[in-house]
């Protein structure tokens, strides 16, 4: 009897010792895919810092850069409240599409639309054509054939903020763009269903953004006849796989891959064909650049006299990690990223220098996503000194066209001047 | 022992998921601690004409379209008065445009 008892209380023994093992071990699962998850939440998991270090950093960085939220939007950098733009915090450049919550938003006129009817929304295709169209959001879902492209939306403004000297404007820094893939219909099939009329020579788009003043020239834009054609511009229902939030034009988006985001009209429910070129005050007053200057490049002392709208994107790559002043350690493997893109001819490759620009060096680019979408670029870097460290990063594209040492425009548009990264080696 | 395993794996997902829900009232929580751009009151600094600059201004945008720029020069800003005037149809007169000019140079002028 007493042998039982013994062996029973042994057995409970070893069966309390089990359950504390499994449980503990079960507790550091727990813990170890929390963590996991935290560092998928910061998005810290390719910036090869710690989540806690990423946490703690974003906390401080938040405060000082402004971050504010918005109808249907998570965190961002706060440029205005009317009419809304705000810009995308840089870490979220880690991923190789940006988050739908936190794509870059940007509008001109303050009499926005707080909610859409979805059910009387009509998209009207109207001006030269054989029958003018009123499509509903439906209608564009099932009637056509469903085209996706990944494409970067880049702000002709962006990085207005770093020009020298300053320009007035929205002052951006880099956050004014954003990779998407877009799903809906290729704007020829809507104009070959409409039907050009002879002698259509271009294309207005109009949202439902309207100005409060009726002296404000409404924002619409325009397209040549055979860009509109050409198979690539498209009008987008979805992006990233999910209806675009208000803030970045639901329910349709002009996408227009490799051009600057002044064409990519959102809340689009106007499309119109002209016999003429389209004079507008956006197209003729607004966003132009000089016209036949390498990067629309100017000089603030002898401003250029001939214009012309902005156009294709320019060549382009800088720095996302690691983000500016951070602090590194010696003998630590680090990864320097970064992404480059241009107007869809492809980029070649991209170079980081060390050495204020005498000498380059290639880096490693990581697979093309799509011609219309940024390419990530990464580079190795081990300080086995302390002190300050600069980088400057330069893309070519394969036209080999590059990026100039100093850029400038009296607007401060297409910004491409060769970044710099400073970090210090502690 | 399998009841036991049962109960370990049934309150693994359970806390995993219980878990996963903390972590987005984090997020949430981290959202409405920040401004939400609807309800946002940016005060620029008093000078002289900021009443004016507010009746002929706002009605088109909010002060933080000054508040996010960098100091300009005299010149700057009158180039950007007249360009609201002429190409947005901002329905001031002169001496109005004037003392927004000096309102600018006050609080956003480059010396």
């Amino acid at each position: 009897m007493k042998g039982i008892i013994e062996k029973r209380k042994l057995l409970n023994r070893t069966r309390n010792k089990i359950r504390k093992i499994i449980f503990s071990l079960y507790l550091l699962t727990v813990k170890k895919i929390n963590h996991l998850i935290l560092s998928l939440v910061l998005l810290s998991c390719s910036s090869g810092e710690t989540p806690d270090n990423e946490k703690s950093e974003n906390k401080d960085t938040g405060k000082k850069q402004n971050l504010v939220t918005a109808d249907g939007k998570g965190a961002m950098l706060f440029l205005t409240d009317r009419p809304p733009n705000l810009e995308t915090p840089l870490r979220y450049f880690l991923y190789d599409y940006t988050p739908n919550s936190v794509f870059f938003v940007r509008w001109h006129l303050s009499e926005l639309p707080k909610e859409i009817l979805i059910d009387t929304f009509r998209l009207r295709i109207n001006g030269n054509v054989k029958t003018e169209l009123s499509l509903s959001l439906e209608d564009l879902k099932t009637k056509f054939t469903p085209y996706t492209v990944t494409a970067l939306c880049c702000c002709a403004g962006n990085a207005r903020s770093f020009c020298e000297p300053n320009v007035p404007g929205a002052q951006w820094k880099n956050g004014a763009m954003g990779n998407a893939k877009w799903t809906g219909v290729k704007l020829k099939d809507i104009l070959e269903k409409a039907g050009l009329k002879s002698g259509s020579v271009c294309v207005s788009f109009n949202g439902m953004d309207s100005p409060p003043l009726s002296g404000t020239p409404d924002f619409v834009k325009s397209l040549d006849i055979n860009h509109c054609n050409d198979g690539k511009v498209m009008i987008a229902y979805e992006m990233n796989g999910e209806s675009l939030p208000m803030l970045n034009g639901y329910p349709l988006k002009l996408v227009v891959p490799g051009w600057y985001a002044t064409y990519w009209v959102g809340m689009l429910n106007e499309i119109k064909v002209y016999t003429e070129p389209y004079k507008g005050f956006w197209m003729e007053k607004a966003y132009l650049i000089p016209k036949g200057k390498k990067d629309a490049n100017e000089n603030h002392d002898s401003l250029s006299k001939d214009m012309e709208p902005i156009n294709k994107i320019g060549v382009r790559s800088l720095f996302v990690t690691p983000e500016p002043d951070s602090i590194l350690k010696t003998g630590i493997d680090y990864e320097i990223q970064g992404i480059a893109f241009d107007g869809g001819d492809g980029i070649a490759k991209v170079e980081i220098s060390m050495d204020g620009g005498k000498t380059w060096t290639v880096t490693k680019l990581d697979a093309e996503i799509g011609k219309y979408s940024w390419r990530r670029w990464r580079h190795k870097f081990t300080a086995n000194a302390k002190g300050e460290y600069t980088f400057l990063v330069k893309a070519t594209n394969v036209k080999g066209e590059t990026q100039p040492a100093h850029h400038w425009n009296r607007s401060g548009y297409m910004r491409n001047e060769i970044e710099s990264l400073t970090v210090k080696v502690q | 022992m399998m009841k036991l395993l049962l109960k370990i794996f049934f309150t693994f997902f359970l806390l995993l998921f219980t878990s996963c829900g903390g972590e987005k009232t984090e997020v949430q929580k981290e959202n409405q601690e920040l401004a939400n751009i609807n309800s946002m009151q940016i005060n620029l600094p008093d000078s002289a004409g900021k009443d004016i600059f507010e009746a002929n201004c706002l009605t088109c945008h909010s002060s933080a379209y000054i508040q996010m720029q960098p100091n300009f020069s005299r010149k700057t800003w009158e180039k950007t008065v007249e360009k609201m005037k002429k190409n947005y149809g901002a329905p001031m007169d002169s001496v109005s445009a004037v003392k927004i000019v000096n309102y600018l140079m006050a609080i956003k002028g480059k010396k």
